[in-house]
């Protein structure tokens, strides 16, 4: 079916001011956060509601035009990014949030950013669990389609963890609920997780019922810099031996604090760091933060900080903030890396990661919410074209190498266009290559014609 | 930044290259928020037009222009992770435009009439000089300091331009100049693209004050600071004036111990104007003044300081889109404190914006500049 009759048809079943194609919308639309693939859809849909996405998924369904759904375009593995010939649903207009306090249950359109429904929930008392970093431009959607994750991880997981229910528009333009409203529900095959993280390959989720926790009332943070990056790793596992349950785990390695000093004007010590942050009622806060001092001492902290003030607490988080921006700002190209291990194999990762940024001559950062075991190798780079001879086989290498250690290719970014190749290696390790079959036939379900985000986790 | 086409080529490409399309720029756009989240209308969008008109993705036309005209308010800046003066992009782009015979009709009047009767506004010269009617007295013509009003305070904020001559004559002694036929300063004709006639204009505006005998001009304009004193710097124009904004200046006295004492019992916002607040970082001047006063007591919006909403009223947003830019100081509104009723602010632009939505929407709020609250301030209450 040509653009202009996908266009026209479009305009007569949602009004023309829904529907937009003016090539500079065209242009700016085929550009994400990923930025090695663009493509120009044909058409972009302003999804207000739930019924303008079945009426556009009934009509792409029985043309067998491709569907990209899209929040913010934030997904660095091109989950977001437009395929050819498709049709674009930006959900951003659909952005209601209602907290429900006496069930303790917030619920969510999918054009609503993350960050907002947080602010919305603390009006309360409550927060949102889950803050992927990008939370004050990722959106629910988006964050539920990819599984998102954040520094929280450790203690809450991810979208998936604290997901009560989700609408969700399928092809051909039926819309079910899975879940719902209530903390329990035993009630069968759980469809619910098989959308989550699905990357919008099966439908378009519109809307989500999500747990809210209580906002901590006393926090407290201890920040250690080690010498040694496998210490600092080390460290990060011995808290979560010895039984802490912190509230976040960071970690960023001493290439990206010396960058962010040079970049941003910080001064921080040089050295590997780790952040840790405790909420614990006032009366044992301070004697839990000394704990956790000292079992980071000896784990081989050269220096230990504590504080409970909020605004040294915050002066003490600047490097961890600005570590993604740092890159940002120093390379004209650069690009997030994400896996997961064992915390027990934290050292052996960071090891690797320093052997591989020496064999291939790149800068490679390494941040992390490593109190889940999830990392971030950050990789720089002064032009495009070290991507694909340098910066990719990298990544390749170290994201494989978790695989090794019992890991994931990815533990919050998904698998996108990016990480396909990945996937597969992942899953031959584990003699489980099957599960990509079960993965096809599962899509054939929902996405018969196959118009859903066409070529991304799977072929 | 001002640029010539071929440095406009050669660095937007340059600077383009670091954006990462991250996106953490689009939720703060106030344009994006009415404009139904369309990523064209974004920060991110803006920026990618301009790169694809540069680097020959796009072909220019007048549905682009349209696009490329925000508030300029800054705020993406504020979040952008590869900390690019996005705003100076954007000026840049439409500096190409300008250049490529692209400017949109609607501000393409504002220019020309900027240039025939030396206001943005369309009025006759007399006109913008009735303010001076609201004063007690005929002010002086020359005098070592000088109150200069700006075209939107002495057309549309008469009395605050009223008020903010009479009060920086009472803290600076009588010789308090006011150009009657001032002319423009030439802003809006720097954010259409058309750099040489704002060169001439500026330049008519600083002989004009020059003229004036004044050493020191004070005024309620934060955007005719930026031209007077910072992008006159930029383009090498020495002129040896001291330029402040008001709140500059009443900060300066403060500091100095020489602000006399001020009293009002009442409890107001503040709202930051975009071009005093994140342009010239001036976010703790005007609350330390607003402070000063005995028995005021200010509650902050939901978004203040560098992290201000805008009010719709900048970068000739307002003469592209008006209901959009009305829509966005409805939400700006939005953010005041409940409870609160009084707004304070330090713009005529801001100012005008703010009033005209409070009376389209009947709100029981008074908008006020900081000069109109000191001089309510200094009076004996009733």
């Amino acid at each position: 079916m040509g653009r202009e009759l996908v266009v026209s048809r479009l305009k007569e079943l949602l009004g023309s001011e829904k529907v937009i194609d003016d090539p500079e919308e065209l242009y700016v639309y085929s550009y994400t956060a990923y930025a090695v693939v663009r493509e120009e859809p044909l058409a972009i849909v302003k999804a207000f509601s739930t019924e303008d996405v079945a009426k556009v998924l009934k009509f792409a369904n029985e043309h067998r035009v491709p569907v990209v759904p899209r929040g913010s375009g934030t997904s660095v593995i091109g989950a977001s990014t437009p395929v050819k010939d498709s049709i674009v649903i930006d959900l951003r207009p659909m952005r209601r949030i209602v907290v429900d306090v006496p069930n303790g249950v917030v619920e969510a359109e999918a054009g609503a950013y993350v960050d907002e429904v947080d602010r919305e929930c603390r009006k309360y008392g409550f927060m949102f669990p889950v803050d992927p970093a990008s939370a004050e431009a990722a959106t629910i959607g988006g964050a539920l389609a990819m599984d998102a994750g954040g520094m929280r991880g450790a203690r809450y997981g991810t979208m998936r963890h604290v997901t009560l229910g989700i609408e969700v528009v399928l092809p051909g333009g039926n819309v079910i609920t899975l879940g719902g409203p209530v903390y329990k529900q035993a009630t069968g095959y759980d469809l619910m997780h098989i959308f989550i993280g699905s990357e919008g390959t099966l439908g378009v989720i519109t809307r989500g019922w999500f747990k809210m926790v209580p906002a901590p009332k006393s926090v407290g943070r201890v920040v250690a810099y080690f010498d040694n990056v496998e210490d600092a790793a080390r460290g990060v596992y011995e808290i979560r031996r010895r039984g802490f349950a912190p509230l976040i785990i960071e970690f960023m390695d001493d290439i990206v604090v010396k960058l962010a000093n040079k970049i941003k004007g910080l001064n921080f010590p040089e050295k590997n760091m780790v952040i840790i942050d405790i909420d614990l009622p006032k009366e044992v806060l301070s004697s839990t933060l000394n704990e956790v001092a000292e079992v980071l001492k000896a784990a081989g902290a050269s220096e230990v900080r504590s504080t409970t003030d909020p605004d040294e607490m915050a002066r003490l988080y600047v490097v961890r903030k600005q570590a993604y921006p740092t890159f940002a700002a120093a390379f004209p190209f650069s690009f997030m890396g994400d896996l997961s291990v064992p915390l027990s194999a934290l050292p052996a990762v960071v090891k690797k990661v320093r052997e591989v940024s020496s064999k291939y001559g790149i800068t490679i950062g390494l941040i992390g919410h490593a109190g889940d075991g999830n990392l971030h190798p950050l990789v720089g780079l002064q032009s495009k074209d070290e991507w694909w001879s340098k910066a990719r086989p990298a990544l390749v290498e170290i994201e494989g190498y978790s695989i090794e250690l019992g890991g994931t290719i990815s533990g919050e970014h998904g698998v996108g266009i990016e990480r396909k190749d990945l996937l597969i290696k992942e899953l031959r390790a584990r003699r489980s290559e099957v599960v990509l079959e079960y993965m096809r036939q599962i899509k054939r379900i929902f996405d018969p014609n196959g118009i859903m985000n066409p070529g991304k986790l799977i072929d | 930044m001002v640029y010539s086409r071929e440095e406009l080529l050669r660095d937007i490409s340059k600077f383009l290259e670091y954006c990462k399309q991250c996106g953490f720029c689009t939720p703060v756009c106030p344009v994006l928020k009415v404009s139904d989240y369309v990523e064209t209308y974004g920060p991110r969008g803006r920026l990618l037009q301009g790169r694809g008109v540069v680097e020959g993705g796009l072909r220019p036309r007048p549905e682009l222009s349209s696009r490329i005209y925000c508030t300029l308010c800054g705020f993406c800046e504020v979040k952008c992770i590869a900390a690019l003066k996005l705003t100076d992009l954007y000026l840049a782009v439409r500096h190409y435009l300008s250049d490529s015979g692209l400017i949109p009709e609607q501000v393409k009047q504002v220019s020309k009439a900027i240039l025939g009767l030396n206001n943005p506004y369309n009025v006759e010269p007399s006109i913008k000089a009735m303010w001076l009617d609201y004063l007690p007295e005929r002010p002086a013509e020359r005098g070592k300091v000088l109150y200069w009003a700006g075209c939107t305070s002495a057309i549309r904020n008469p009395e605050t331009a009223s008020n903010a001559y009479q009060l920086i004559k009472e803290l600076s002694g009588p010789e308090v100049a006011v150009i009657a036929e001032e002319p423009c300063c030439g802003w809006p004709l720097y954010l259409n693209g058309d750099v040489e006639s704002y060169k001439e204009q500026l330049t008519k505006a600083l002989n004009a004050i020059k003229k004036s005998g004044a050493e020191i001009v004070i005024t309620t304009c934060p955007a005719c600071t930026r031209s007077l004193r910072e992008k006159a710097k930029e383009l090498g124009i020495e002129h040896g004036l001291k330029i402040y904004h008001v709140v500059e200046y009443l900060h300066e006295l403060l500091k100095a111990g020489r602000l006399p004492k001020f009293e009002l019992e009442a409890v107001i916002t503040y709202h930051d104007p975009c071009d005093l607040g994140r342009h010239l970082g001036r976010v703790k001047e005007p609350r330390e003044v607003l402070n000063s006063i005995k028995g005021l007591k200010i509650v902050e919006m939901r978004g203040s300081g560098l992290e201000s909403n805008c009010c719709g009223g900048g970068g000739l947003y307002q003469v592209m889109h008006m209901d959009r830019a009305y829509r966005i100081a409805s939400l700006r509104l939005k953010d005041m404190p409940s409870n609160v009723r009084t707004l304070v602010t330090a713009c005529p632009s801001c100012e005008m914006t703010l009033r005209t939505e409070v009376a389209n929407e009947g709100l029981d709020v008074e908008v006020l500049d900081v000069v109109d609250l000191l001089m309510r301030a200094r009076r004996p209450q009733s």
